[in-house]
């Protein structure tokens, strides 16, 4: 997969985003993924992924 | 045999020993829970430590799920705390621009660490998928077997 394709997630560590596929650009975030979906719907954003910001500390083995 | 293709993603950190280019490289896949009243879009990390698909039960009123209609169970996190999960049958697609896959997978719901969305553990993802991590291609393959 090209290198170009890769997004650079930003954001707040522990926020819910919405990515844009096209771009892999953030393009909404909120403490709640209720919030994320309300924006992501009211700009009628069709091609999103939602997912949180990992905290750069937090290992993710459960 | 479906093949799906992924890149990592990056992640900004604060620059340290461990991470020199103040990134770091996360196995995240994309995928649409499937609901009864949507289809919910997610980047979830692929994480071979976990026993099982494990979302935020964030994500259930979206689905239209009842969360509590769904089997309790009960897992042990990085804590050690034992925590309640409910689990519930759902359509999972994978997809990247060139293939998709779909199939039915228990996911259990969870409240989780404010740092994960979810994780896609051996029940529900790597026993649907031969998965090879090629981090230094940048490069995550899954190939079905279902």
């Amino acid at each position: 997969m090209k290198r170009e394709r890769v997004a650079r997630l930003t954001g707040k560590p522990g926020n819910w985003v919405a990515v844009e596929l096209e771009t892999r650009k953030v393009v909404a975030e909120a403490t709640t993924l209720k919030a994320v979906a309300r924006i992501v719907a009211r700009k009628g954003l069709k091609r999103t992924s939602f997912t949180r910001v990992p905290s750069p500390d937090c290992a993710l083995i459960l | 045999m479906t093949v799906l293709s992924f890149p990592f993603q990056e992640v900004r950190v604060a620059r340290s020993r461990l991470y020199p280019a103040g990134a770091k490289l996360v196995p995240f896949i994309l995928l649409a829970l499937v609901g009864a009243a949507a289809q919910v879009p997610l980047m979830l990390v692929a994480d071979s430590g976990a026993d099982y698909t494990i979302v935020s039960n964030e994500i259930a009123p979206l689905l239209g799920l009842d969360l509590k209609a769904g089997e309790r169970t009960s897992f042990c996190g990085t804590s050690g705390q034992q925590q309640e999960a409910y689990v519930h049958r759902l359509d999972i697609v994978i997809q990247n621009a060139d293939n998709s896959v779909r199939y039915a997978a228990d996911v259990a719901f969870a409240s989780l660490p404010r740092s994960v969305a979810g994780l896609l553990g051996r029940v529900g993802f790597f026993d649907r998928f031969v998965v090879t991590f090629n981090q230094p291609a940048n490069q995550i393959i899954l190939r079905s077997v279902v």
